[in-house]
């Protein structure tokens, strides 16, 4: 397995292929009005919340990362369930923001890149939840990045996906890029075994076509 | 005490039913258990889950799979719980009523037992089950497949 956190792998990407700048930019343009980043309902996603609600076990307790954390509302779902949870994104705005939020937080939250991420994470997390950030970056980076969240899981830990889905030849003018079946495959060459792939129609609540994924670590 | 009804189907075969119950289940949140009498049976539904539909499929699990604690939909001829479902589908003659016996049941909402009306053995498996229920004194509720393949509570 290729160690993908290693520092000298981050180098060779183009820093716009990121699109930091891009994020950063919806961010600040926002001014701290929510209604004007695409993506904050101000609410766990519904798919997140049930899925921390339906868990036999519980997840109190629970190392949980939350990659992509944006304005927090996933984190804080499941640090409501007592899970310890991290949560970080790559724009500085979107952090402070997200504990300004949350004052009393139990959530650590931080500014990192998941494609420079600290080296001590490594291995330490029970569950990792990304919600609709693989489909918003580079569909050229998305074999890398699903091969650091394996990296970032502890031996039994498992990564849950939500992200929107679209059929293998269904033609897409994104971001966001909703990921087809195929990714799948990718996660498996990275390492990412699924444990259950929940293909969800539209429906009221949801109005598009998602995945949710439980994927662990292979062998 | 979970609620039981009886689906009585007429109009159309489990195959086509039984995703569309589970569908409903799931968007309210609930996970599901399929019970079934016995394993042939769940290999067919396990095949129809993953192919009802062209452009989706209902993710499923059964014991030999593992992590059956993290399936939305768990397949078994047993009377274990393993994913914390709040229905139950009980299908082609598996027994409700031997169920609530031995196990506690407080954790489900709603019990659904189907049997198809065009098979003698099942239609009456189905009428013993509802006479000891009644008996045992819990809630039940009878539905019939209308035509169009809507469903209507008789009783
Ligand atoms: C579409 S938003 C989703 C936000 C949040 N997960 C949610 O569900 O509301 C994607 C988020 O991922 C962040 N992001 C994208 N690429 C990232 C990277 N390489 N490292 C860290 N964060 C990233 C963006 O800044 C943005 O906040």
């Amino acid at each position: 397995m290729k160690l993908s956190l290693d520092p000298a792998m981050q180098g060779a990407l183009a820093e716009d292929s990121k699109r930091q700048e891009w994020f950063e930019t919806v961010y600040s343009k926002a001014q701290e009005d929510p209604a004007r980043v695409p993506w904050a309902n101000l609410s766990a996603h519904p798919l997140t919340e049930a899925f921390v609600k339906t868990q036999v076990r519980g997840i109190d307790g629970l190392r949980v990362l939350d990659i992509g954390c944006g304005l927090g509302d996933n984190a804080e779902c499941f640090a409501a369930e007592g899970a310890q949870v991290t949560a970080f994104d790559f724009v500085a705005q979107a952090v402070e923001w997200a504990k300004r939020r949350f004052p009393q937080t139990k959530v650590a939250y931080r500014q990192a890149d998941l494609f420079a991420l600290p080296e001590e994470w490594r291995g330490q997390f029970d569950l990792v939840h990304e919600c609709y950030t693989l489909q918003a970056i580079s569909v050229a980076l998305i074999p890398q990045a699903l091969g650091i969240l394996r990296d970032l899981l502890a031996p039994d830990g498992k990564l849950l996906i939500v992200a929107r889905a679209r059929a293998e030849d269904e033609e897409v003018s994104g971001p966001p890029w909703p990921l087809p079946p195929s990714v799948f495959d990718i996660a498996k060459a990275q390492g990412l075994e699924p444990v259950v792939i929940e293909d969800i129609a539209a429906t009221e609540r949801i109005g598009r076509r998602h995945w949710r994924a439980v994927l662990k670590r292979a062998g | 005490m979970p609620e039981i009804w009886f689906y009585h189907l007429q109009h159309q075969p489990l195959e086509k039913v039984l995703p569309s119950l589970v569908e409903k289940a799931l968007d309210k949140g609930w996970r599901v258990v399929v019970q079934a009498a016995a394993e042939e049976r769940l290999d067919a539904l396990d095949d129809t889950l993953w192919t009802y539909a062209d452009a989706s499929f209902l993710a499923h699990g059964r014991a030999r799979d593992g992590d059956a604690e993290m399936q939305p939909i768990y397949l078994t001829t047993g009377s274990e719980n393993p994913n914390g479902a709040r229905l139950r589908l009980f299908v082609e003659g598996a027994d409700v009523a031997a169920l609530l016996i031995a196990e506690p049941c407080d954790m489900y909402e709603r019990m659904i037992l189907l049997f198809d009306g065009a098979d003698e053995d099942q239609l009456i498996a189905a009428r013993m089950q509802w006479k000891t229920l009644k008996g045992q004194g819990h809630t039940l509720a009878y539905w019939q497949q209308g035509e169009r393949g809507g469903w209507e509570k008789k009783a």
